[in-house]
């Protein structure tokens, strides 16, 4: 694909003397109008922008993919087999294959304790947020009788030997 | 279809970890986006 026609021109700069308000930031976001050719702003003044970006103020409020590492665990029913398990996972690879965002998951067992773990490498939290959302936990509550927990840790450094990649956020 | 760009300035506090190391992005940073709908390059079969 390649550009068609203008739809928007936005900034973003930050000076904290002149902008204390919100946390050192502005934003201006211009629409265009290819009919008349000019420019129309989106909103008033810097505030308008502040107040979507305050969602990822942990980001000093800049929407940034961070990858994360999504811990979901939860207490499998005691008369299921560790094949009956196994068979459930696997009937959901497919979906989480379609999942852009996912990076890998690892399907865990552990015999002894009974715990199901699914371990996600994500390419950001709110993907995780997203696929995790209450249709995902109703579906566990359904398929296993319990209610998962979740840990979420960032994942600044990730090494592959398979891929044979090192992906660093800092790189 | 959208290109966003950075000064010096933000990238190289990307470069250094910001945000995810918990830092803050210094004065200065500036960001530019600007957005295109987008259309097939009928020419190309790469595009």
């Amino acid at each position: 694909m390649v550009p068609d026609t203008l739809k928007s021109v936005s900034f973003i700069e930050k000076d904290t003397k002149r902008f204390p308000d919100t946390s050192g930031w502005a934003y201006a976001q211009f629409l265009y109008d290819t009919a008349s050719d000019t420019f129309a702003p989106m909103g008033n003044d810097a505030k308008c922008g502040y107040a979507c970006h305050t969602t990822v103020a942990a980001k000093d409020y800049i929407f940034t993919a961070i990858m994360i590492t999504e811990i979901v665990l939860w207490k499998m029913p005691d008369d299921m087999s560790r094949k009956e398990i196994l068979n459930k996972f696997r009937a959901t690879v497919p979906a989480w294959q379609g999942n852009p965002n996912l990076v890998h998951k690892a399907f865990l067992f552990d015999e002894n304790s009974r715990r199901g773990v699914g371990v996600y490498l994500w390419k950001n939290i709110e993907a995780a947020k997203q696929a995790h959302g209450p249709a995902f936990q109703d579906r566990i509550k359904s398929v296993f009788g319990a209610s998962p927990e979740f840990q979420y840790f960032d994942a600044p450094i990730v090494l592959d030997n398979t891929a044979k990649q090192v992906i660093d956020s800092a790189a | 279809m959208k290109v966003i760009a950075a000064n010096p300035a933000m990238m190289d506090a990307y470069r250094k970890g910001i945000p995810g190391n918990g830092k803050h992005f210094p004065d200065g940073s500036k960001i530019v986006k600007i957005e295109w709908t987008a259309k097939k390059n009928t020419e190309s079969p790469y595009l």
